[in-house]
């Protein structure tokens, strides 16, 4: 299958009803661990685009409008996403998890998004219950507050071509070649998306 | 920026209802919201293809197996509670299947012996020509439908029918 048509498929109702008969965590993320389509498209990240496609896919379900009386039709190719996305590119899946625990209306899609944040955790000594470097004091019940990526992620084309830039940051990463090319550049925001050639600079 | 709940399902958890097994001890749970109308239609077409043999009786995606068994189907309850559930709420297990009665739960297992699914015991008749018994079961498939099947009338990752276990108490 052609990477769109794994998309389609893993975004279908058929694929949620297939996993929606899962009644724990574990067992949704065992049904979408070894679904054929998603192994599949797992196999084709071994191609570094494959990956980028998968990441701007999921920002793009993040984006689409829903209706608020029900769950999010796509919460489980959300999970799947951010499971093929952890498998290869922490990095990326960490920022997908915290777009994806900016949406309202998910079910496991959000608690796979926190189990990536919280892997980033410590251990509280006094409970065992976990927190993040920034909420060192947390408790059960607490509520944690996270910046909303999309804010400051841009689409470019081609397709496989984006920067993160984050506003304490001065320098853009690339995320293909995981370097820091240096300087400030200007780029478009998300609402607007606009693209910039790789080349363009501030 | 959008909070997420730290320890999902506790008591400080405004998504999750008060519920506690028989000693007092909360039952993690959070409420789920329905699925829109076509995503419950495709998944009864899916499973009324899959297991035919299976009766709908009813479709929400608002509870889960665990919930409609523990929680009268007001919310979700991952399966990870029920050991402490039946634990706590004086379940034991039926030895035998001569020994099923209605009102009993069939835990189902996965193949590393994980719990995946209950379900209920509607009823459990002798068939004297293959001196069996026939066990009809009301289980709820994950945020799917109420089904009303045979033990191993269950989708695949629900696991197999592993054993009964019963609160009944005999006349002291």
């Amino acid at each position: 299958m052609t990477i769109a048509e794994l998309f389609n498929a893993i975004e279908s109702h058929k694929m949620a009803a297939e996993v929606n008969i899962a009644s724990s965590r574990r067992l949704a993320n065992e049904i979408v661990r070894s679904h054929p389509i998603v192994r599949e498209l797992a196999d084709k990240m071994k191609k570094p685009r494959v990956t980028e496609r998968i990441f701007l896919r999921l920002l793009g379900l993040t984006s689409q409008a829903t209706d608020p009386r029900y769950e999010n039709p796509s919460d489980i190719a959300l999970l799947a996403y951010l499971l093929l996305l952890s498998w290869r590119d922490r990095q990326l899946a960490l920022i997908a998890g915290s777009a994806v625990c900016q949406m309202p209306n998910l079910w496991w899609a959000s608690k796979m998004a926190t189990d990536i944040l919280e892997r980033r955790s410590e251990q509280n000594e006094m409970a065992g219950e976990t927190s993040t470097p920034v909420a060192a004091n947390t408790h059960a019940g607490d509520r944690l507050f996270l910046a909303d990526p999309r804010s400051f992620l841009t689409a470019a084309a081609p397709p496989y071509l984006f920067r993160i830039r984050h506003p304490n940051l001065t320098q853009t990463f690339d995320p293909r070649t995981r370097t820091v090319p240096g300087g400030i550049r200007r780029v478009a925001s998300h609402s607007t998306s606009r693209f910039e050639p790789e080349a363009a600079a501030a | 920026m959008s909070p997420y709940i730290i320890q999902r399902g506790g008591p400080r958890d405004p998504q999750a209802i008060p519920l506690a097994t028989k000693l007092g001890t909360h039952i993690t749970n959070e409420r789920r919201r329905e699925l829109a109308p076509d995503s419950l239609r495709a998944s009864a077409e899916l499973w009324a293809s899959e297991r035919p043999a299976a009766r709908l009786r009813s479709i929400s995606a608002t509870y889960n197996c665990v919930g409609m068994v523990f929680a009268s189907r007001r919310t979700w309850v991952d399966t990870d509670e029920l050991e402490k559930i039946l634990q706590e709420d004086g379940y034991h297990r039926v030895s035998g299947l001569d020994e099923i009665d209605t009102g009993d739960v069939l835990i189902y297992r996965g193949a590393k012996g994980e719990i995946g699914h209950i379900g209920v015991v509607l009823s459990s008749e002798p068939v004297v020509g293959t001196a069996s018994w026939m066990v009809t079961v009301l289980s709820k498939w994950g945020a799917e439908g109420e089904y009303i099947h045979a033990p191993d009338h269950v989708p695949h990752f629900c696991g197999r029918p592993s054993e009964y276990w019963s609160e009944r108490r005999e006349m002291p």
